[in-house]
């Protein structure tokens, strides 16, 4: 049973770990929400009104609202917030990019991620506890060692 | 300030496009894509965002040459979404001034005044803000010295004819447009209104374009000839 309990907490572990991971990308790059989206854009020669046009049409009616050229512009240039994670995940689809860095980048959880931490105390608790100990990149580099070594005895089982 | 010939803004144009066609690995047909232009050539970026503007004054289009920014005025959008010529021509001419006149080199140093921020004059918001600049500017000779030249420059005509031209010259490429127009008879209106949805230009930029090339003579009644000399033959011998 605890053994179970050490399991999920690993999976979640890797999935805090990847978004951490960008985070750390970020910091390191400095690099905005806004101007990592202009950079993939530009990577794959769109322009703003295409990548807006096509996003919106991914998105449902509700969302769609207002997902145009001039917002996408001023999300590019820091002059408004991310958007809501439903259109980061339609942007990181139609960049070919990973929703995690972009969500991480915006400073909001994977869906995943918030899912798990919904339906789980554990992993609430696991988390808070994690926050708290302000683990520094070694304390992760250990803890990522533990999460391979159980899923490796895992998949031994 | 610069002067430029006609023909050395053709050819700073036409070295643009072939730039854009190396990157694309394709060659170019109309409409040309001047936004991939102006930020994959230029390096510049595009922001929607309004502007205010002064009784009687109507501002589309703005470029922050410090941020590398053309800003188009957001209070415009649904001109342009109805005028999508418009809005690539604003667009054209911003990215002239930046590639005609912006001393590129100057911008990586202190600017005058330690003002770093040119949308102060470019943008004109925050209107509180900039009354207390422009107070504190016009205290002092250096200071409206500095206001005199960023009012003569924003007016200088030979400045408008070049990035007009410039922009022509990226959205009209000389050749497609000679290829275009040789396979019509472009003495019908129909036939330029055409070509015009073809490029994605307005039909006043395509005439002038044309006009420019010797491609074209409009009289004053509207009417179309080839070109100059065909509407003075047709004028003098009726």
């Amino acid at each position: 049973m605890e053994n179970s309990i050490l399991i999920q907490f690993a999976y979640f572990l890797v999935l805090t770990f990847n978004s951490i991971l960008a985070l750390i990308v970020d910091m390191a790059t400095n690099q905005t929400f806004g101007q990592r989206i202009r950079e993939l854009r530009k990577a794959k020669n769109l322009t703003q009104r295409e990548l807006a046009e096509r996003v919106a049409a991914r998105l449902k009616e509700e969302d769609r609202r207002g997902f145009d050229v001039t917002y996408l512009s001023k999300i590019e240039n820091d002059k408004m917030p991310p958007p809501s994670t439903i259109a980061i995940m339609q942007l990181a689809k139609e960049l070919d990019a990973h929703s995690d860095e972009l969500l991480a980048l915006a400073g909001k959880a994977p869906m995943d991620l918030g899912q798990t931490l919904k339906e789980s105390e554990a992993a609430r608790l696991f988390y808070r506890s994690a926050q708290e100990l302000n683990l520094d990149e070694d304390d992760w580099k250990t803890m990522k060692a533990l999460m391979e070594y159980l899923m490796q005895r895992r998949t031994k089982e | 300030m610069k002067f430029y010939r006609n023909q050395e803004i053709e050819d700073l144009a036409a070295e643009r496009l072939s730039q854009l066609a190396r990157i694309l690995a394709r060659p170019l047909a109309p409409p040309i894509p001047i936004d991939l232009l102006a930020e994959q050539i230029l390096g510049l970026d595009f922001l929607w965002e309004d502007i205010d503007e002064l009784p009687r004054e109507t501002v589309l289009g703005a470029l922050h040459p410090h941020k590398r920014l053309i800003i188009m005025n957001e209070r415009h959008r649904a001109l342009f979404d109805t005028k999508p010529g418009l809005e690539r021509f604003t667009k054209g001419h911003e990215m002239g001034h930046w590639d005609l006149f912006i001393d590129q080199g100057a911008l990586e140093h202190p600017t005058l005044f330690a003002l770093d921020d040119s949308s102060l004059f470019t943008r004109r918001r925050s209107p509180v803000g900039e009354v207390t600049v422009m107070k504190w500017l016009l205290s002092f000779p250096e200071g409206q010295g500095f206001l005199r030249d960023l009012k003569s420059r924003a007016d200088d005509p030979n400045e408008a004819r070049a990035v007009n031209r410039y922009a022509a010259a990226i959205l009209m490429p000389k050749d497609l447009l000679r290829a275009e127009v040789g396979t019509i008879d472009r003495t019908r209106w129909s036939n330029l209104y055409r070509i015009a949805e073809r490029f994605e230009v307005t039909i006043g930029a395509l005439t002038v374009r044309l006009q420019q090339l010797g491609l074209l003579y409009v009289a004053k009644d509207r009417t179309l000839y080839k070109d100059p000399v065909q509407a003075k033959g047709q004028i003098v011998l009726p």
